[in-house]
């Protein structure tokens, strides 16, 4: 009993630690779960998947995830918590060389330039416009275009910025079923364990559902506290724990019961 | 007494056999010629968005100005101070030259903060997850407002540009005077319909689709005033006029009508289509699923800030391959392991109950394809966990009087179950998994039970 007090209250400060981290430091969220840049390059003529991870491994610093995009796999997509514009360029330059294709920073840029500067239509712009235009681009991007480059609407390279993963959101979902069904469980272990001692019918529920909810707690602590980082796994292992721990407070109350019962007979 | 010897080992061999047909199908499937290739006979395994591939939304605050009617009280200059930087534009003007309309941004600066970006991510989850798409992620920039919406790539994932550029407004007006007469707050529920049209007929059948809009009290209260004043009237000179109400979804009148005034009404049925033919399949089901999305859209509350569709693509999973491999690896080492110890401890028996396991993930994995279990990644883990449970209990049927052990097992599962009939209702597409993996996992256990019966009985280990 004392050991148990003693691993609540070290489970408690851990919890109270791990609070503290993630009001300080938030979540390590792995990549797809972090506020992170995707980078889409359409390859038409098709790629080799282990090229491109190799080729994003060697230009890009941080951890990449190189997936197909497009049911198609005419495109690919290059993630990453950062990656700069010269990690884009040096990227794009690989590709360039394996696929003989022409791609470069610039073509990436242009939306965002085009919209940042306001200009909505290009073909609708008179020559002198469009002149004036591409040197206050040269100028304050330092991106060199060509007429033909600026009308041209599609978008070969994309760029965009992916908000990150709100835990609380990934999580939200689990509140409901895990309350209703610990509730549920909870009155059910109140009825048939009351025989156990004089107030089990109080202490059994109460120690379950503090249990459920400490251990939960425990895990996200530790996994805030080690940095561990927070991806597609973690949903799975809250509810592993949690039926877990259930299953074995069940066959372990039951086996009390039987003693106590056997014992009764004797 | 040696023809009974005989006639149990044959059913221990049938058993046996049975199961190892089982295991071959649910494991490596059946394959019909299908011309140059062999087609999979069984239903493919449902897998969630994680391990196969979702589609991703990008819905981006509209950033265009509307023109809007000054009013004659309030002076232009009142217009432009509200619209802060916006250009304030002219675009018709009285012989005064004093501008009647202005252009204004669709979204006021004023509602640009995080606060409503946040609210709108919840309400496009929310209209998501009503239009039955579990499986989804949503995640806002708390810069601009940009929301991702990530959802499985299917036929239902095609809509989902619908709902979350919909701003959800929907009003009952005057169609004269366009005064509003009911608004979202005064209606509780929204469902989509279809019922036989007048003009269908048992060679032509044909549809009406559209919308029901049932009411709170004060909204039925106030639907009932209105339907003694939005009537048809026969002046003395015998012509009818019709005081009509309009329903309006998002600016869009979508149906005008009026009222019998002898009615008592509780609902509005808003038709949205008419004499929709049901031959034409393809078209009933688009004409419909546009209902669904009404319904999931007007069920939950106005988007704060008006929203555009931006980029759709679709992105395989980083998982897929790599994973699944993993697990398969994964199953057969921790299959193997157990395998071992039974093996150990029950020497020939042991055996038996390995097969008896063997057949349990089989029988499960075939129930799962068949029942179109969504599998995600918690789903997987269910299922090794629902193959240990098995084994718990295979292991207590061979140490002892099996109809006993039956009921220790099921007074052990009840609050297992309980847990995993609470899961199978959840809209987490995890805990969703989980639960129906863990049903059918119990259900499962049946077959553990009678195979066992035959197996791992005493009187039979001869």
């Amino acid at each position: 009993m004392e050991k148990r007090r003693v691993l609540y209250i070290l489970m408690i400060i851990a919890i109270l630690v791990g609070i503290f981290m993630v009001w300080k430091k938030d979540f390590n969220f792995d990549t797809l779960y972090a506020n992170h840049k995707r980078v889409e390059i359409s390859i038409k003529s098709g790629y080799e998947l282990k090229d491109i991870k190799q080729f994003a491994k060697e230009t890009i610093k941080e951890k990449t995830v190189v997936r197909p995009s497009t049911l198609f796999e005419t495109s690919v997509v290059v993630e990453a918590k950062n990656i700069s514009d010269d990690e884009i360029s040096n990227l794009l330059a690989k590709i360039n060389e394996k696929y003989n294709t022409d791609y470069e920073i610039k073509d990436l840029k242009k939306s965002s330039i085009l919209d940042e500067m306001e200009i909505e239509s290009i073909s609708e712009k008179s020559d002198e416009e469009i002149a004036t235009l591409i040197s206050q681009i040269k100028e304050k991007y330092g991106y060199e275009y060509t007429r033909e480059e600026l009308e041209d609407t599609s978008l070969p390279v994309k760029e965009a910025d992916i908000p990150k993963t709100n835990v609380f959101d990934l999580l939200k979902g689990f509140i409901t079923p895990m309350a209703i069904s610990g509730v549920i469980v909870a009155i059910y272990f109140g009825i048939r364990y009351k025989k156990l001692f004089e107030k089990a019918w109080i202490i059994k529920p109460v120690k379950l559902i503090f249990e459920l909810v400490l251990n939960q707690l425990f895990i996200l602590s530790v996994i805030a506290i080690a940095r561990i980082p927070v991806s597609y796994y973690i949903p799975s292992l809250l509810i592993t724990i949690w039926l877990l721990q259930l299953l074995s407070e069940t066959f372990k109350s039951e086996l009390e019961l039987r003693k106590l019962e056997t014992k009764k007979e004797k | 007494m040696k023809k009974e010897g005989i006639t149990k080992t044959l059913i221990k061999i049938i058993a046996v056999l049975l199961i190892i047909l089982v295991c071959l199908i649910s494991f490596f499937g059946i394959y019909k010629r299908n011309l140059n290739n062999w087609k999979q006979f069984l239903p493919d395994f449902n897998l969630s968005k994680e391990l196969t591939g979702s589609t991703n939304f990008s819905f981006i605050v509209d950033d265009s100005t509307e023109e809007k009617e000054l009013d004659e009280e309030e002076p232009a200059e009142n217009v432009e101070e509200a619209t802060a930087e916006e250009t304030v534009e002219a675009t018709d003007e009285t012989s005064e030259d004093e501008p009647t309309t202005t252009e204004v941004p669709v979204n006021a600066p004023e509602t640009l903060n995080v606060d409503n970006y946040k609210k709108a991510k919840d309400i496009i989850e929310k209209r998501i997850k009503n239009f039955g798409i579990v499986d989804v992620n949503v995640s806002v920039d708390e810069q601009n407002g940009t929301i991702i919406a990530e959802v499985p790539d299917g036929t239902k994932a095609t809509n989902v540009a619908a709902l979350g550029s919909s701003t959800g407004k929907i009003e009952i007006i005057d169609t004269e005077t366009e005064e509003v007469l009911i608004d979202r707050k005064m209606i509780k529920k929204i469902s989509a319909y279809y019922v036989a049209s007048d003009t269908a007929t048992a060679e032509n059948p044909t549809y009406d689709l559209g919308i029901s809009l049932e009411f709170t009290s004060e909204g039925e209260k106030k639907l009932n005033e209105i339907s003694k004043i939005y009537i048809e009237t026969v002046d003395s000179s015998g012509d009818t006029t019709q005081k009509t109400v309009t329903v309006r979804i998002d600016g869009e009148d979508k149906r005008t009508t009026y009222f019998s005034p002898d009615g008592t009404y509780t609902t509005l049925n808003v038709t949205l289509y008419q004499a929709v033919d049901i031959k034409d399949e393809q078209i009933f089901n688009d004409r419909y699923n546009e209902c669904a999305i009404y319904q999931a859209v007007l069920n939950e509350d106005e988007l704060p800030i008006k929203y555009v569709t931006g980029t759709s693509s679709y992105l395989e999973s980083n998982l897929h391959d790599d994973f699944i491999w993993y697990v398969i690896i994964g199953g057969i080492v921790l299959f193997a392991i157990i395998t071992l110890i039974v093996i150990k401890k029950y020497g020939k028996k042991g055996l038996l109950a390995a097969i008896v396991e063997a057949g349990y993930v089989a029988v499960l994995l075939l129930l799962i394809r068949a029942a179109s279990v969504s599998l995600a990644i918690s789903g997987i883990v269910m299922i090794v966990l629902m193959s240990l449970v098995n084994y718990l209990f295979i292991n207590m049927l061979v140490n002892g009087e099996k109809t006993k052990q039956l009921k220790t097992f099921l007074v052990n599962m009840i609050p297992f179950f309980i847990t995993i009939i609470v899961f199978v209702f959840s809209k987490n597409i995890n805990i969703t998994s989980v639960g129906m993996v863990g049903f059918w996992g119990l259900i499962t256990c049946i077959y553990t039970f009678l195979f066992s019966l035959l197996l791992l009985d005493e009187r039979n280990d001869d």
